[in-house]
Formats: C-alpha cells, sequence, structure tokens
C-alpha cells in the first residue's frame, strides 16, 4: 500500500456507486419489516438476500471514469483492491444488520455470513477474469445467476447438485478458493 | 498549444517498431515504426485508420501483439518500468468519463493521488494551476454534472496535464470544444516536453504541431512536418470558377470558386497548396 493512503480514502468512496446497495438495504428492510407483520419468515428468502448484496457489492466496482483513470500509475488492480476495502465492510454491515433483524423476527434465521462471503468473492473474481468492457455486468449476474441455478437445479440432478449447492455448504471453501482467482485475475 | 522545451534529451520519448495490434484478425495497427523526440506531435488519419489504438499503446493502456515499443526509454512491457512511464504520462482518451458528483478540483485532486503526489498542499496548488491553465478557475468547485460538454473535455485535459508529464498523451483533445475553446487549447501552455495527439481537424496540426504522422489502414503513410505534409500538392492544386472533370478531388470554396486537386491542365489558375490539400491528395492515393 503506498504512503497516500489515507489522501484514496474520501475521494475513492466518493467515487464508488453505492446506490445498488442502498437499493438492496431498503429490499431488505422491507422483507424484515413484512416478515415481522406477517410474524414469520419466509421460506428461501435468505438466500436471494445472499446473492442480491453479493451483487450489489460487486456492482460499486463499477467506475465511470476508468477511462481517464486507465494510465495511472496506481494500477486498475489497485483501484478496484480499494474500493473493495471500502464495500466488503460496508456489503457486510448490512448483511450482519439484516441477520440481526431476521433474528429477532425469527431464531430459526441463525447468522449464515459464509454464503454472502462467498458469493460476493466469486462476483469479484469473475469480473477479474471478465473483458474489461463487461466486467461488472459478468460480475454482478455471477452471484444472481448461481443463487437463481441452485434453487432451480439442486436436487434435480444428484450429479451437480453439490456443485450448485457448494457456496452455501462450502462457502469458506469457496471463498479461498474465488480469493485466489480473483488475486490471479487482477495479476494477468 | 505551446511546450516547454528548457530541458534536454538524448533519447527520443517515443520509439516504435514494428508495432502490431489486432482485434480478431483485423489490424488495428499494423507495422507502425516512429520516433518521436520533443515538441508537439499530430496525428492524422481517417476513422478506423488506427490513431486511437496506436495512442493506447503509447499510453501503455493497450499491449502491442508484436513490435518493440519503449517511452522516455523505459520498457512498457515490463510492469516496474510500465509504473515508471505512467508516473511521467498524461493521458487524454477519446472518451475519458468522469465522475458527475465530483467538482472539477476534487477530480484533479483525485488524479494527482493516484499519481501518487503525497502532499496535500502541492496537490492542491497543482490542481489549481492547471485548471487555470484550462480556463476553468471559476467552475473549478462546481459540480462535474452541472458542467457543458467543452468544460467536461477541460476537466479531463486538466487532469491529463497534473504533474507536467513529460509525455502527453492526447486523443481528439479539441472533442466538444466550441471554436473559442479551440483557439483556447492552441495558447495552451504545457511543460511536457513530448506532446502527441490524434486530431480529425487538419488546421489544428498546422497551428499546434511540429512534425506530423498520417496514418491509413494501420499505417504510417507520412512522416514529416505540416509544411512538407502541405508540400505534397505543391503544383497539384487550382481554382477555377467551374468545376473540372479532370480533378481528381474538386470542392467549392467560401468564396464560390471551385478547388482542384490534381494534375493541373495547362493555363490553369495553380495555387499555394494548404495542409488539407496535401492530405487530401495523400487520403485520395490511398483510395486508389
Amino acid at each position: 500500500m503506498s504512503t497516500t493512503a489515507p489522501a484514496w480514502v474520501a475521494p475513492t468512496a466518493r467515487a464508488v456507486p453505492w446506490q445498488p446497495l442502498a437499493g438492496v438495504a431498503v429490499c431488505l428492510l422491507g422483507v424484515v419489516v413484512l416478515a415481522a407483520v406477517r410474524g414469520r419468515w419466509p421460506v428461501g428468502v435468505l438466500d436471494v438476500a445472499a446473492a442480491g448484496t453479493a451483487a450489489a457489492v460487486v456492482a460499486g466496482l463499477r467506475d465511470p471514469a476508468a477511462n481517464l483513470l486507465s494510465a495511472m500509475p496506481t494500477s486498475a488492480a489497485r483501484r478496484q483492491a480499494r474500493r473493495l476495502m471500502l464495500l466488503v465492510p460496508a456489503g457486510l454491515g448490512l448483511w450482519l444488520a439484516y441477520l440481526a433483524a431476521a433474528n429477532l423476527v425469527s431464531r430459526g434465521v441463525g447468522w449464515p455470513l459464509g454464503p454472502a462471503v462467498a458469493l460476493v468473492a466469486t462476483g469479484c473474481a469473475v469480473a477479474a477474469w471478465t473483458p474489461e468492457r463487461f466486467a461488472v455486468e459478468a460480475g454482478v449476474a455471477a452471484p444472481l445467476g448461481w443463487m437463481a441455478l441452485a434453487r432451480a437445479w439442486s436436487g434435480l440432478h444428484d450429479s451437480v447438485t453439490p456443485v450448485l449447492t457448494a457456496y452455501q455448504s462450502h462457502p469458506w471453501v469457496v471463498t479461498a478458493v474465488a480469493s485466489a482467482a480473483l488475486l490471479m485475475g487482477r495479476s494477468r | 498549444m505551446t511546450t516547454n522545451t528548457s530541458t534536454t534529451t538524448t533519447t527520443a520519448t517515443i520509439e516504435a517498431d514494428g508495432l502490431v495490434k489486432r482485434y480478431g484478425s483485423t489490424p488495428a495497427v499494423d507495422g507502425v515504426t516512429l520516433s518521436a523526440g520533443r515538441g508537439i506531435i499530430g496525428l492524422l488519419g481517417p476513422n478506423g485508420a488506427g490513431k486511437t489504438t496506436l495512442l493506447r499503446m503509447v499510453a501503455t493502456v493497450l499491449a502491442p501483439d508484436a513490435g518493440r515499443l519503449r517511452m522516455l526509454g523505459l520498457d512498457p512491457a515490463d510492469p516496474a518500468q510500465r509504473t515508471d512511464i505512467r508516473r511521467q504520462l498524461g493521458y487524454l482518451p477519446q472518451s475519458p468519463g468522469l465522475y458527475p458528483g465530483f467538482t472539477p478540483f476534487d477530480l484533479v485532486d483525485y488524479v494527482a493521488v493516484l499519481k501518487e503526489h503525497t502532499d496535500r498542499d502541492w496537490r492542491h496548488e497543482e490542481s489549481r494551476r492547471v485548471l487555470e491553465s484550462v480556463g476553468l478557475a471559476d467552475v473549478m468547485h462546481r459540480k462535474i454534472r452541472k458542467l457543458s460538454g467543452g468544460m467536461k473535455q477541460r476537466v479531463a485535459l486538466a487532469a491529463a496535464m497534473v504533474g507536467s508529464p513529460q509525455l502527453l498523451v492526447l486523443d481528439e483533445p479539441a472533442n466538444g470544444l466550441d471554436p473559442d475553446q479551440r483557439l483556447r487549447l492552441r495558447s495552451l501552455k504545457t511543460e511536457s516536453s513530448t506532446v502527441l495527439m490524434s486530431t480529425h481537424n487538419i488546421s489544428e496540426v498546422g497551428a499546434l504541431c511540429q512534425s506530423v504522422y498520417v496514418m491509413f489502414d494501420g499505417r504510417i503513410r507520412f512522416a514529416g512536418t505540416p509544411a512538407e505534409l502541405a508540400g505534397l500538392a505543391a503544383g497539384q492544386v487550382w481554382e477555377d470558377a467551374s468545376q473540372d472533370p479532370r480533378a481528381i478531388r474538386s470542392w467549392i470554396t467560401a468564396t464560390g470558386a471551385y478547388r482542384h486537386l490534381g494534375e493541373p491542365p495547362s493555363g490553369a489558375q495553380v495555387v499555394d497548396p494548404t495542409l488539407d490539400d496535401g492530405y487530401l491528395l495523400l487520403a485520395r492515393r490511398e483510395q486508389s
């Protein structure tokens, strides 16, 4: 990390598009309020919420000034890493707040942190390995797509079920693999 | 645009040898060899000639598929040297993109941060200096989303000029500028010793550049001074009240006379060629 570390925090935070995360936060709040009104937790909604939160974190990597900044000594990979240093704690905070609220409504919800983290890491890794002009779009689609595939196909085909549900059954393994892929993708 | 040439250097700022870049099987840049030293260098050519691709390679944004490229005596293929080049490089891309919620001052200051300038006071002073030099002193604290297209282009130009880079790469810097702003661009003072700029505006090349390269189909077809480019059409331009079918190219001028390019007929009123004449003749030769 360069010695300009304190100087990059404020402008990077202002450059990050926070709207996707704010939008997901509003949706999650709506789910909690509805669940509280009905007095029970809706089945399967945690999965969708985790994927939505992950997609919103990855969407924060979109940089409208990427062209202007493409020839900076601070590389695109480092700029993206800085964005993630701001986005991941924010996304994690949102997810924990959501789980806390959900546990107030229904004690059976628990604290499933791993799947959300695994989906964020997967989205970032996909973005890192996709051509630049649609990297963020692919990264956003990855957690949503994986979640949708898992919901649609797991149980129907025994051979693919372990893979489709890996982010739920082995979230920290998925996180480790995706993080390694992210680092390799960014250092290409 | 004028450059400060008070320092001396023995090596060319940009050296390219047999540079190739393909998109799929289509070569965008096809064996470009050039050696550019100090001063303002213009890059002319029609759309799709490969100008932007060449500038992106010089700006270290794009790696060539083949050939050798060195800037400021350094090799951009080596990551450490590439970073060194970028510390001494300013780049204005064709579609820069800005943060609408930032002010010009905030954006230029952020660019200075990304250029690894740690001293906050220096950054602020430098941000003010470059924004004043592009004529944005009055709006430097207004949100970018409220600025006109021409002002946004000048914000991006100011960002490229932060830190007085030795090499300034400008892709269509006059894009979106009105005639008055174009004139201001011509009188812009830069500390950069080498400026490489692409443009469609031939008169800009005549007004700004000490040397000019013309590209067609990914290749450099002319390298010389603007006067030499105009000189290509010497003795091949004439004017007449009516259109001459023998001319390889004709157009009507502001005075109502027809200007012709080609082999002038006997008795024709041959006139001095302009830069446009030289470029158009070259383009015509390429087409045929």
